[in-house]
Parts: C-alpha cells; structure tokens; sequence
C-alpha cells in the first residue's frame, strides 16, 4: 500500500480536476509515437501514423489517447490500492496487448511534459513531484501482473 | 540514433530561447530532479537547502545550462565538447550514469513549461535525442 500525504493527494485531486481528459491524453500519445516511434508497434490497425504530422491528425490516436487518460482518472480514484484495482488492466496488457513494461515509462514521461506544458508555473515542482510518484505508482500497478 | 539536420535546427531554435534564461531553468531543473527523484539528493548531501529558492541550486543550476549551451553551440563535436566535463563525473563526482536520464526529464520538463508552443513533439524529440547524446559523451570517460 501506498503512502500519501494530504499534500500529494491534493496536488493530485486539485490538477486532476483541470485536466481535459481528451486533449491531454491525445498530446501524451502522439508524443509517445513521436518521440519513441518503436512504440508505434502496438498500433498498426490506427492507420497513418508514418511521420509526426500524420500522428497528430490521426482521429484513432486521439480516441485512444482519451481512452488511456480516463484510465489515469481511474487510478486516482483508486490511488490508495491500485496494485489491486489495477489487476485486470495489469493482466490485459500483459498476456493481451503484449506490451513491454518499459514503455509505460515512456508514456508517464510524456504525460508529465505535457501536464507542464499545460499548466506552466502551476506545475510546481511540489505538483510535479507528486505526479511523478503518482506515475510511478500506475506504472508499478500495470507491470504487476507480468511474468 | 544520431541527430539529424531536422533534430539539430530544432534543438538550436529552442536553447536559442532557453540559453537566455539559464539560471531560472537551470534551478528549476535541478530542483524539479531533487524533489520528484529523492535518490538524487544522494549527491547534495553538502547543498543546506535543496529546493528552488536555494542560491546553491540556482548557481549549480545555471552551470548545468551553459555546459548545455555549450554542447548545442558544437552539437557536431558533443563528446568533444563535453570532454573535460565526463573525465569529471568520472572521476571526481562518480554520479552513477543512471541519474543522467532523470535530469534529461526535468529539463524537457522545464522546457515544456516555459515554452509550451515551441516544444512541439518534433522538438521534443530532438531534445530527448540531444540529452541521450550529451548523457552518453558524459559517461564516456567513467570505464
């Protein structure tokens, strides 16, 4: 189990509550087939996703990222036992989507670059501290089940 | 993965902006890494405070980004430029080359919060490609 304190749960509530749920997860995913396009692997049925511009204006990208962030709102929600919440999600991307762990950090990476870009000096360094952890925190929850 | 002449145009276009306010980013950076990172905090055991008020961070903070400035200005000769700085890491800070990449994080970061319509994801590629290029001239030296 988790430890928070009330200040991390609120930097974490407090965002969460701003962020548009559909355009940052869109920006974190097209950053992620952009800047680690070995990850384009795990999208072949998206169509064009074959340069930059492509990626951005890809409609499937964008749904998917939504898809994705919505699963990040799930997390906090059940940010106080995650490993257990997370178990189904956990297993799908392990013995159904055959995803590499690895990548889960490339994605938090972007996720975090994007949340700074969106919300600038708002992004503390005590917010983003606090976000960091709670990547890592969803990240250890998805790999749990691989083995 | 070397850069090419897309990446290099855009990593001059965006240090061109941030050469300018080097201390502010460079304290942001750093103190971002020692905040959301505790581990790092390993190699600042002699820094009185390491949050991003601190006059140490922000000195430390802003040697970081000239030495940057400077690996952009001979982006063709990194590991040249770079040269006498890894014989430093290596043999007299002895940082684990693994921290490398976490304050390679809190810089894009940093970019990403300071100038939000120019890290576009083609610039943020090239930066994360520029930083890898910089962490690996650095660590060159260590064995």
């Amino acid at each position: 189990m988790v430890h928070w304190t009330d200040q991390e749960r609120h930097a974490i509530t407090t965002l969460w509550a701003k962020v548009n749920v559909e355009e940052v997860g869109a920006q974190a995913l097209v950053r992620l087939l952009v800047v680690y396009p070995w990850t384009q692997r795990y999208f072949a049925s998206f169509g064009n996703i074959s340069n930059a511009a492509a990626i951005a204006g890809n409609a499937k990208v964008h749904a998917h990222g939504k898809t994705v962030l919505k699963s990040v709102g799930d997390a906090i929600a059940h940010m106080d036992d995650l490993s257990h919440a997370f178990t189904k999600l956990s297993k799908f991307h392990s013995e159904t989507l055959h995803v590499d762990p690895d990548n889960f950090k490339h994605f938090g990476d972007c996720l975090s670059i994007v949340l700074a870009a969106t919300f600038g000096t708002a992004y503390t360094p005590d917010v983003h501290a606090a976000w960091q952890k709670m990547i890592a925190v969803i990240i250890s929850a998805l790999s749990k089940q691989y083995h | 993965m070397p850069l090419t002449d897309a990446d290099k145009t855009h990593v001059r276009s965006i240090w061109s902006k941030a050469s300018g306010k080097a201390e502010e980013l460079g304290a942001q950076a750093l103190a971002r890494m020692l905040e959301a990172f505790p581990n790092t905090k390993t190699y600042f055991s002699h820094y009185s405070d390491l949050s991003v008020k601190s006059g140490q961070v922000h000195v430390h903070g802003k040697k970081i980004i000239d030495a940057l400035t400077d690996a952009v200005n001979h982006i063709d000769d990194i590991t040249g430029a770079l040269s006498a700085l890894s014989t430093k890491h290596a043999h007299t800070l002895r940082v684990d080359p693994a921290n490398f990449k976490i304050l390679s994080h809190t810089i894009l970061v940093v970019l990403a919060l300071y100038f939000p319509a120019d890290f576009t994801p083609e610039v943020h590629l090239a930066c994360d490609k520029f930083l890898a290029e910089v962490s690996y001239a650095l660590a060159e030296k260590y064995r």
